[in-house]
């Protein structure tokens, strides 16, 4: 009795098989030519049953196989579409000034900022002098950057800060523009804001105020820590800073200093743990160098 | 009467030699003019062949009031070099005429539309000094580049400046801004005769802004 229920099941495994595998409808062999990533060398008349039925069995067996590899090639996937912020090689300031000269407004030619101005006539005197004995013409006016544009039409409509930063990081995301590296924050996004306080920083000087000296006033709130160091000859004061989410170099510079301009400063004091400017990580402990 | 006699007879044999020889009042022994180009253009360094000739006006004056016109000391900063008139016309024929170099004068723009050296560019003090808002565009001009807070001069030109003369301060003062702002010493030079000490040789200047 039990050999012939073992018998049965037997061969209703092997019936089962014979369903799934199918060797004789030629559609697994027609879907696996569709699919072959790369075209099997043509079986020769003899063998062709046997290959065929050989490369079916091969593919279906590889089915189950390929689920697992799934993830793994979405993740591979991931990190090419993945949208990474690209990084500008051009300075803020740069970056600053392109975006004033855009709105009319261009510090990087005194002529143009100030015509009253008896120094920015005699420094534009003085450059064209230096310009006729070096050989070297006049500086030609580059192109504005996406990221320029974006701004430049941004502040021309009068939009708040809050909506050019989401417009900025959405234009960021999806790549189509560049940023200056110490604009990007600890959590891999764009502060706007940075960019922003320096435009207003250099239309202030360019309308003639004098730019503030760097404020040396004690900073206070989270992450901010105060040793001070008591030597026979002098009282030194060390900061340091612990980097929390959405903190860029520009906007730490700005909490410390009152200008962005500030960030190598502290870059400079924090290049052992700061490969680039645009790598800084929420819990990084920077030392922030007293103002000179 | 005897002394101006001697002063007539130096001038008529003067005359007589200029007559003779094309180039009787030379630079050096070995050196008659010093030619050069700068940016294209050509420049010629001579002496007045006139042997007669003395300053007079502004040049001849000895006694400013002191202050402002004080005596100046030989070095204007640790470091920087000072400099003659045959080190500025060896300075202009390599450096300058390579595009390594400028040579700056320090006064003010009027005086140098008047006169200056030959092959110079006209930086007063003024522009240079820290209240100027524009003058990181003068920097970037000879070289500097923006570092942070200040700028980086290692690839900057080397610099000589002079101004109107020993009893003047402008060059000496913008030597000191210059090292102030971190210019190298080591780029820099000290015309200390400046433009009385340049005249009063009789060395060729140039009397218009576009230094012809």
């Amino acid at each position: 009795m039990i050999r012939i229920v073992v018998a049965l099941f037997a061969f209703a495994v092997l019936l089962c098989a014979w369903i799934i595998y199918d060797p004789f409808s030629g559609q697994p062999a027609e879907r696996l030519e569709a699919e072959a990533p790369a075209p099997i060398a043509a079986p020769t008349p003899t063998d062709e049953f046997v290959d065929r039925l050989g490369e079916a069995i091969e593919v279906t067996r590889n089915v189950p196989e390929v689920a697992p590899t799934q993830p793994v090639m979405r993740e591979i996937t991931r990190t090419f579409v993945e949208p990474t912020i690209r990084v500008d090689d051009r300075t803020l300031s740069e970056t600053t000034a392109g975006v004033l000269a855009g709105l009319g407004l261009d510090v990087r030619n005194p002529a143009q900022a100030s015509v009253d101005d008896p120094m920015a006539q005699m420094t534009v005197g003085v450059l064209s002098g230096i310009r006729a004995v070096i050989g070297e013409t006049e500086a030609t006016l580059t192109e504005p950057t996406a990221l320029q544009v974006l701004v430049i039409q941004a502040l021309r409509d009068g939009q708040t800060d809050a909506a050019i930063d989401a417009a900025v990081n959405e234009a960021a995301l999806a790549g189509d523009v560049a940023v200056p590296d110490v604009m990007i924050t600890s959590d891999g996004r764009v502060d706007t804001s940075v960019l922003l306080a320096s435009i207003i920083a250099e239309a202030r000087v360019a309308a003639g105020e004098a730019r503030p000296p760097a404020s040396s006033e004690s900073v206070g709130g989270d992450g901010v820590e105060v040793r001070v160091v008591q030597t026979v000859e002098e009282t030194q004061q060390y900061r340091f800073y612990t980097v929390s989410a959405g903190d860029s170099l520009g906007s730490i510079a700005i909490k410390f200093y009152g200008d962005a301009s500030y960030y190598n400063v502290i870059f400079d004091a924090n290049r052992a743990i700061l490969s680039s400017p645009d790598r800084i990580r929420s819990g990084q402990r920077l030392v922030i160098p007293n103002a000179s | 009467m005897k002394r101006e006699l001697r002063v007539l007879l130096v001038t008529w044999f003067g005359m007589l030699a200029g007559a003779a020889a094309a180039q009787d009042v030379r630079i050096t022994e070995d050196m008659a003019t010093a030619p050069f180009s700068v940016a294209g253009r050509d420049y010629v360094i001579a002496r007045n062949q006139e042997i007669s000739n003395r300053l007079t006006g502004e040049l001849a004056r000895t006694s400013r009031p002191c202050p402002d016109f004080c005596i100046q000391p030989m070095r204007a900063a640790p470091g920087v070099r000072t400099m003659g008139e045959l080190e500025v016309i060896a300075y202009l024929q390599d450096e300058v005429s390579a595009g390594n170099g400028l040579l700056i004068d320090a006064r003010p723009p009027g005086a140098f539309a008047a006169a200056a050296v030959p092959g110079s560019v006209s930086v007063p003090l003024d522009v240079i000094r820290a209240g100027n808002p524009y003058r990181g565009q003068i920097f970037e001009a000879i070289g500097g580049r923006q570092d942070g807070i200040g700028f980086d001069f290692s690839s900057a030109l080397q610099l000589v400046i002079y101004g109107d003369g020993p009893w003047s301060s402008e060059a000496a003062e913008m030597i000191r801004v210059l090292v102030d702002a971190g210019y190298p010493a080591a780029k820099l030079g000290y015309y200390r005769g400046g433009m009385q000490g340049w005249q009063s040789l009789g060395l060729t200047v140039a009397d218009t802004v576009s230094g012809g």
